[in-house]
């Protein structure tokens, strides 16, 4: 699962010297089924991690996946605004979590650590006159009093990473609506084909070429949608949905295979080649 | 010595938590105490006479009153025991409610306290001395801060009452905000029509000094004597020569936003602010003038007939005497671009509802037609948004701003009037209309109007074509509703003015968090203050509508009136004196002194000591303690007083 997801964001970093390191001996977020169960548990799961990364010596953690980084977030502000919830959440822990990790999204982690200058010299392949449709979804700038990252309601900052790199974000105003994607299951199907369906239509009344994402759940609830959601809307719906890491890959000059943008189920292929000039130098 | 002691319950305020009784009995065991009795309500008018017949029968002295804190009753119970034939200041108070009973719960251990509490009063009153007022000169003017409705009307009411008014205004027109009004409800009235001849009455006024784009530079003295330096901001044209004829506005060739259009419009940079601006002269924005910027231009100098363009103008500052000030400052509107989520000042088809006014004006900038910002056209779906900036935690604005329901339903009125095609949506929490005819009003928008109202929150506005689709909750539906919008318009809250907090320090009175200004007493004293002699009036205290600024201007001007009916002002004798054997001369307490109110003099001998000006002296104790060798002390607060009351609560 998601696995364009994980070589995109390495290969896309390594591209600017960022730096990134797996954490060992690694477990579950503590995300849903467990958070609805017990909270306390689920926090120390969590918090499990946050105890491994801060014996690294690293200053953060990034966690690509909007929920667990949701989860280690949350976990994180609630122990340091809570004493006794601290104590309690420790108490399950071999070894107690000092408070000494910022949790970080991949997006804050390009957003934040990497110059503008740095993007703009290491693109090779400029995205000029790609149009690009960038969706957040509902978790990475939210609650924002937990994330104070970019703006909850209009955020820019994978709007200005996909404008360095030359192409031309469009005035999407679905940024930060939600893809119905945590419903997936029946017999939620009608909500969640109808809030795709909104997605995939506004960004197409954009003009959007592709919509960006940088969450799993987000990528997969509209890319392999998009037919059902044509079958049951009478529509016609043809818009890639992509990694933000693979678009900023792919303008470094990391190969299209390579990015495994060919995992998507909607083809990305041909629109980029039309509208990308020197897309022959990574199309392999 | 003959001490009385008097043990208040306050009901059950203070009975039920401590055992007066108790109290009561164990404050015979304090010397000199003569009589002592608990009773219900001490401050009632037989509670006041039992203590008056008290001192008469058993001939006492000194009176210790236990009962609530002192800012509430001591007057009260001062003019008491001065009717009882005693100096008023032969008197303590014991305050066993705010820092007793209120705060505690077990009776034994309150009980215990407010007896500690009676007994250090009682040690204190028997140091007291009989203290006397004296009487100080003041002045009979008035300074009024602010002229928007609520300045205005105190200006002129303390004008009629024939003394003279200095008004200061930092714009360079007064009015304020209703002065952007197009209507004003509940009687959709112009509000040009009767806001007008009042500017044009302050300005006539011959009681009233007029001074616009002026502000507060420093205020200093007391009640009765305030001296207030007042900062006359450059215009570059000399008013004394303005005609406000305007031809100099037409030959400027820089454009900047209008402030007074709430920049839907632009104006230049030398202009008047609206046609019946009072005064009625023009001012150049020395900020974006090219000749005062960059030296070139000069237009409106070639231009004005009078001569009166004057480029090297500069701020004056100007020093006038008042016994009253009246702050009228009025408010500021809750910036809308904090709701990222509704898009203000990302989608031109979103204003706000000051904005919106000066649409639907007729001396606005499209007079009176409205047009979407956007394209130009008429719009046909109209959105409002109620509780932008009010009862909302997350932008730290828990308080309803209490007109802009009214505001919004006035605005639905008027988009039918001017369009009678369009249809208004309103988004509201609750309908707040609890003014005279207020309802009634609101059931005219709905019924008469079309008003279409629904109950709840918006959660996004964002652009789909050129219309903006506006979503959200309809709670009694308990629905998701989306509308299709030409124009929305965010019925804003309303906020402290911006120089509110920085002014209050000036004046040396208090604001809340929110920066609006702190009443006397929230029930008691609203137009006072906790500074004597200076009074609130309009939304500078907290939002409010047209009819309550007006009816607090006027009744601010009555405070001031009853208070400059005296031709001299008695003062407290609570105040420090220095002690001419002990004085070193050092003026360590001169430079302590927040009131300035200690001056040098030169004995016979030709020593150099300090000396307490008691009329200025608020006694505030600090130069006792700055004092090294104790030649300072303060009346009713005396070394001896303090100390005896110490050593009473360890005997």
């Amino acid at each position: 699962m998601a696995k364009e997801f994980n070589v995109s964001s390495k290969a896309a970093a390594a591209a600017v010297g960022l730096e990134l390191r797996e954490l060992e001996d690694w477990n579950c977020c503590g995300s849903h089924p467990t958070h609805n169960i017990d909270e306390l548990i689920a926090a120390g799961i969590a918090a499990r991690n946050l105890r491994l990364a801060e014996k690294t010596g690293s200053p953060s953690l990034i966690a690509p996946c909007p929920s667990c980084y949701n989860r280690l977030k949350m976990t994180d502000y609630e122990m340091r605004r809570n004493e006794k919830f601290f104590e309690e959440v420790n108490n399950l822990l071999d070894e107690p979590y000092e408070l000494g990790v910022n949790v970080r999204t991949i997006l804050q982690a390009f957003y934040e650590e990497v110059k503008e200058e740095d993007i703009r010299s290491t693109v090779k392949v400029p995205l000029e006159g790609l149009k690009v449709a960038c969706y957040y979804g509902c978790l990475i700038t939210r609650p924002p009093e937990v994330t104070q990252f970019d703006d909850a309601e209009n955020p820019i900052s994978m709007d200005e990473l996909i404008f360095h790199c030359g192409a031309e974000p469009v005035d999407f105003q679905y940024k930060v609506e939600c893809c119905g994607g945590a419903f997936g299951i029946a017999p939620h199907i009608e909500f969640v084909l109808e809030k795709a369906r909104d997605i995939l239509e506004m960004a197409v009344d954009c003009k959007a070429d592709v919509i960006a994402v940088a969450c799993p759940l987000c990528q997969q609830n509209l890319d392999m949608r998009e037919g059902q959601i044509n079958s049951r809307y009478k529509t016609n719906y043809r818009i890639p949905v992509v990694y933000f890491t693979q678009l900023l890959g792919l303008s470094f000059g990391i190969s299209y295979s390579k990015l495994m943008l060919n995992k998507h189920l909607v083809s990305s292929r041909k629109i980029l080649s039309e509208k990308i000039k020197g897309f022959e130098k990574v199309a392999i | 010595m003959r001490i009385g002691v008097f043990i208040c319950h306050c009901g059950s305020n203070i009975e039920g938590t401590v055992d007066c009784k108790k109290v009561a009995q164990e404050a015979y065991k304090f010397p000199f105490v003569i009589y002592s009795t608990d009773y219900a309500y001490m401050c009632s008018e037989n509670g006041q006479e039992l203590i008056i017949k008290a001192i008469k029968e058993h001939d006492l002295d000194r009176v210790v009153v236990a009962s609530c804190s002192p800012k509430m009753h001591e007057p009260t119970f001062q003019r008491a025991i001065k009717r009882g034939g005693l100096n008023p200041y032969m008197f303590e108070m014991a305050n066993i409610r705010e820092h007793c009973s209120w705060i505690h719960t077990d009776t034994e251990d309150a009980t215990e306290k407010a007896i500690d509490l009676v007994k250090k009063a009682v040690y204190k009153v028997a140091m007291n001395r009989e203290l006397f007022s004296t009487t100080f000169e003041i002045s009979k003017d008035v300074l009024v801060i602010g002229g928007g409705i609520a300045g205005i009307q105190a200006a002129l009411d303390v004008a009629a009452g024939g003394h003279k008014i200095v008004l200061v205004e930092k714009d360079q027109t007064i009015g304020g905000k209703m002065a952007m009004l197009d209507k004003t409800f509940p009687t959709i009235d112009c509000s040009a029509c009767i806001l007008t001849p009042k500017m044009v009455d302050a300005a006539s006024d011959e009681n009233i000094e007029l001074l616009a784009y002026s502000e507060i530079e420093d205020v200093s003295g007391y009640v009765g004597n305030f001296t207030v330096k007042i900062r006359k901001k450059a215009t570059y044209v000399d008013w004394s020569k303005c005609t406000g004829c305007e031809q100099c506005v037409a030959k400027c060739p820089t454009r900047i936003l209008d402030k007074f259009n709430q920049g839907i419009s632009k104006t230049k940079a030398i202009n008047k602010a609206f046609p019946q601006a009072i005064p009625n002269r023009v001012v150049i924005d020395g900020n974006a003038c090219k000749f005062i910027t960059e030296g070139k231009c000069g237009n409106c100098k070639k231009a004005c007939p009078a001569g009166a363009v004057d480029f090297d103008m500069k701020d004056e500052i100007i020093e006038r005497r008042v016994g009253a000030i009246i702050v009228a400052i009025g408010n500021d509107i809750f910036d809308a671009s904090q709701y990222v989520e509704y898009g203000y000042g990302r989608y031109e088809d979103v204003v706000t509802t000051l904005q919106y006014e000066r649409m639907m004006c007729a001396s606005g900038p499209s007079q009176g037609h409205i047009l979407r910002p956007s394209n130009h056209q008429e719009p046909k779906n109209v959105v409002f948004l109620s509780c932008v900036g009010s009862r909302d935690n997350s932008v730290g604005r828990p308080y309803c701003s209490s007109v802009c329901c009214m505001i919004m339903a006035k605005q639905a009125i008027l988009t039918k009037e001017h369009m009678p095609d369009s249809t208004s949506y309103l988004f509201y929490i609750d309908v707040r209309a609890t003014g005279k005819e207020y309802e009634e009003f609101i059931d005219r928008a709905r019924e008469d109007y079309g008003a279409l109202y629904i109950r709840g929150r918006v959660s996004r506005i964002f652009k789909r074509g050129d219309k903006l689709i506006v979503r959200g909750v309809n709670t009694l539906l308990g629905d998701q509703v989306d509308i299709e919008a030409d124009l929305v318009v965010l019925s804003v809250g309303l906020t402290s003015s911006p120089g509110a907090a920085e002014l209050a320090q000036k004046l040396n009175i208090s604001y809340d968090s929110y920066g609006f200004l702190v009443e006397g007493h929230p029930k008691l004293k609203p137009v006072e203050t906790n500074t004597a002699g200076i009074y609130l009036a309009g939304t500078c205290q907290g939002p409010k509508d047209i009819p309550a600024s007006v009816a607090q201007g006027g009744a601010a001007a009555a405070k001031a009136l009853s208070l400059l009916s005296k031709d001299k002002l008695e003062s407290s004798p609570l105040v420090a004196f220095v002690n001419n054997s002990k004085c070193v001369g050092c003026f360590k307490c001169q430079k302590v002194c927040p009131y300035k109110a200690i001056e040098k003099v030169v004995l016979r001998d030709g020593r150099e000591v300090a000396n307490v000006v008691s009329s200025v002296c608020q006694g505030c104790g600090t130069c006792t303690v700055a004092c090294p060798t104790g030649a300072i002390d303060l009346n009713g607060f005396s070394d001896k007083q303090l100390i005896n009351e110490l050593e009473g609560l360890f005997v």
